[in-house]
């Protein structure tokens, strides 16, 4: 088979890892080829929308497992085939020189065994970084159930490491990857965390300590193919977020490669709302009991989930602009970290009027509702109640959204 | 109230703001090819000098801060029009409070150089993506591009740190110049003439399969071409080699 071809399997086979991200690390050239931008870069976007910042391929696509959502799984009549080392290392230095790419995400289905799978992996990895003198990003998918030691060798020479939590539940893995557990999903998690804490506090003892796995560490997950509530998913990932210290999970709706389970076109409302609601919890300091509480299991669909925090709570609102602190200021609907940073940052030299707004940066759309100024309000003293509001939103959006409109047919 | 007028370039532009400074007053500061002879309006034209532009580019970076020379640079390379008034007011207004003048958010001069700024920083940003490198038949790399704004040295700034083994070239199609990086050097050099490029044996073959990558990496399920344009404007595809027939 020509290296046309493999490519083609399997980066087609690759492309449901949704994690695309380059940054987070700034390793610098060191007389060789490529760097890392903290900010990362994205090279190319395909017509699907997504980002092309990484070579994202499979080393394999020869499975031994047969997970029901995959669709490299062993039970599946479709082409099977695999790279070579060298075939890997060449793809990626070619590519790169020529600007196509910001380094290799390299996964992988699990070929005999976890640790014959990984320890291949490994080897094109440290070729890279020895051989090839390759400085760009290195994104490698850890193999559930590989050995520590392997999982240790991967994280001195990549970026970033990342295990697939797949399922929302136990429950689910059980039913779709009964050949997958969750320790062999945690334990390397755990080892991985306490590799890039040990890396970070040796670094503070010395600056010639090796680096761990700079840009941290990251999971996906498969929404829609399982019934989990949203509250159940958010849950999970804030105590991914707390107790594995992960830096990003990622959340994908189910696109039924298989017949047999979930709904029949991806769910892409939803998985926007819970990206929503996740960066709320990441860099907002929400948690997710605020987002979600008991007696709502999914989200709105029609209103982000910031502003439905505000209209379930009138007596936050409206906050004064001049007076509120940063952190009150970013709950407010229509003000970012952006705009709230601008704003902290001017008032220091004039007081803020409620003209300016805009300037900085905030959606008076949304934040009209909620701010006010020397007690004044946009909308000059008129209290609405928050189902007024909430109509008052929906009425004025641009492209009115149809419950579920992604499932029609196109 | 005068109008000055210079020569266009960067110095020269520092020069016209040194020039009114010490005036006091001023009713713009224009490049001269962008001149409009006006009715009632003094016009003064101001020689380039590098020692005065030297002079005033010490007194932006310690008197106001290094950062605030870096936005009028980039102001400066985005090219575009009627900024002179607001590059003036930004630099006479920092000198007066410091610093914190970037922090005057709510000033339209203050703004108008942000934002033009930010424009060059974010197409700078882009382009360090959707530059596209082809290997020339001596091992050069040539990257053609057509930037809205005057990017290509600070790219190559970037890509002599990232590729420093290598040597290539970033070839501003749109306005005739290029920028070459080799031996950890970055100058300008006559741009190559298109048609007579010759492209390295393995070039067409290295393209083929970054379009099979490119294509290969689409769900279906998803399409949105929309949101592919708005990241990826289409005045970029033309140099793109995921979105062009390969070179022969």
């Amino acid at each position: 088979m020509t290296v046309q071809e493999k490519l083609a399997i399997l980066s087609d086979a690759a492309k449901y890892d949704v994690s695309c991200s380059s940054s987070g690390s700034s390793r610098s050239n060191s007389g060789g080829t490529g760097n890392a931008a903290q900010s990362g870069i994205c090279h190319s976007w395909t017509p699907d929308g997504r980002c092309v910042s990484l070579l994202k391929i499979l080393f394999t696509n020869r499975c031994v497992y047969d997970c029901a959502y995959c669709v490299s799984r062993c039970s599946n009549d479709i082409p099977r085939t695999a790279f070579t080392v060298d075939e890997v290392v060449h793809l990626t230095m070619h590519f790169y020189r020529r600007n196509y790419i910001e380094g290799l995400f390299l996964s992988s289905a699990v070929e005999r065994s976890p640790d014959y799978t990984m320890e291949r992996l490994v080897r094109i990895v440290e070729r890279l970084r020895t051989e090839q003198r390759f400085n760009g990003y290195i994104h490698l998918k850890s193999i559930p159930g590989a050995n520590a030691e392997l999982v240790r060798r991967a994280g001195l020479c990549c970026d970033r490491l990342s295990v697939n939590i797949e399922l929302p539940s136990e429950d689910s893995l059980k039913k779709l990857a009964p050949q997958k557990t969750k320790t062999d999903i945690l334990k390397p998690m755990a080892a991985i965390g306490a590799g890039i804490i040990e890396s970070k506090t040796e670094r503070k003892k010395h600056r010639s300590a090796p680096r761990f796995a700079p840009g941290g560490q990251s999971t996906q997950l498969i929404v829609g193919a399982t019934p989990e509530s949203d509250r159940k998913i958010l849950t999970l990932s804030e105590s991914l977020y707390q107790h594995y210290r992960l830096k990003r999970v990622y959340y994908s709706s189910y696109i039924p490669v298989n017949p047999m389970i979930g709904n029949a076109k991806p769910h892409l409302l939803r998985e926007h709302r819970l990206y929503q609601a996740d960066w709320l919890m990441r860099l907002y300091g929400f948690d997710s009991e605020e987002i979600l509480p008991e007696t709502a299991p999914f989200l709105d669909e029609q209103i982000d989930p910031k502003t439905a925090w505000a209209l379930r709570h009138p007596e936050r609102f409206p906050v004064d602009v001049n007076t509120a602190e940063y952190e009150t200021l970013l709950r407010v609907p229509g003000i970012g970290f952006t705009s709230a940073r601008r704003m902290v940052a001017s008032r220091r030299i004039a007081a803020l009027r409620l003209e300016d707004l805009p300037k900085f940066g905030v959606v008076m759309k949304r934040a009209q509702f909620f701010v006010e100024c020397n007690g004044r309000t946009p909308l000059d003293k008129l209290k609405l109640p928050p189902a007024s509001i909430r109509q008052i939103m929906l009425a004025n959006r641009s492209h009115p959204i149809a419950p579920n409109q992604l499932e029609l047919a196109f | 109230m005068p109008q000055y007028l210079h020569d266009g370039s960067f110095d020269g532009l520092l020069c016209a703001v040194s020039a009114a400074l010490q005036n006091g007053t001023v009713d713009d500061i224009v490049p001269e090819e962008q001149r409009q002879a006006l009715l009632f309006c003094e016009e003064i034209c101001i020689k380039t000098d590098e020692a005065v532009a030297r002079e005033i580019a010490g007194r932006i970076r310690n008197e106001i801060s290094k950062q605030a020379f870096r936005h009028i640079m980039y102001t400066h390379l985005s090219e575009l029009p009627n900024l002179g008034k607001a590059v003036f007011n930004y630099i006479s207004e920092g000198l007066h409070r410091g610093a914190s003048i970037d922090h005057w958010h709510a000033d339209p001069s203050v703004r108008a150089v942000h934002e033009a700024c930010r424009k060059t920083t974010h197409e700078i940003h882009r382009l360090k993506g959707l530059l596209r490198f082809r290997e020339l038949a001596d091992g050069t790399l040539w990257a053609p591009v057509e930037p809205d704004h005057q990017v290509i040295i600070p790219l190559a700034l970037h890509f002599r740190k990232r590729l420093s083994e290598e040597q290539g070239i970033i070839h501003d199609v749109k306005r005739g110049i290029a920028v070459e990086w080799k031996n950890g050097s970055v100058r300008y050099v006559d741009p190559p003439v298109i048609p007579e490029i010759s492209l390295a044996g393995n070039e067409q073959e290295i393209q083929q399969l970054w379009q099979t990558y490119h294509r290969a990496g689409t769900i279906q399920e998803r399409i949105n071409p929309r949101l592919q344009k708005q990241f990826m404007p289409l005045r970029y595809w033309k140099w793109l080699t995921e979105t062009v027939k390969p070179e022969s």
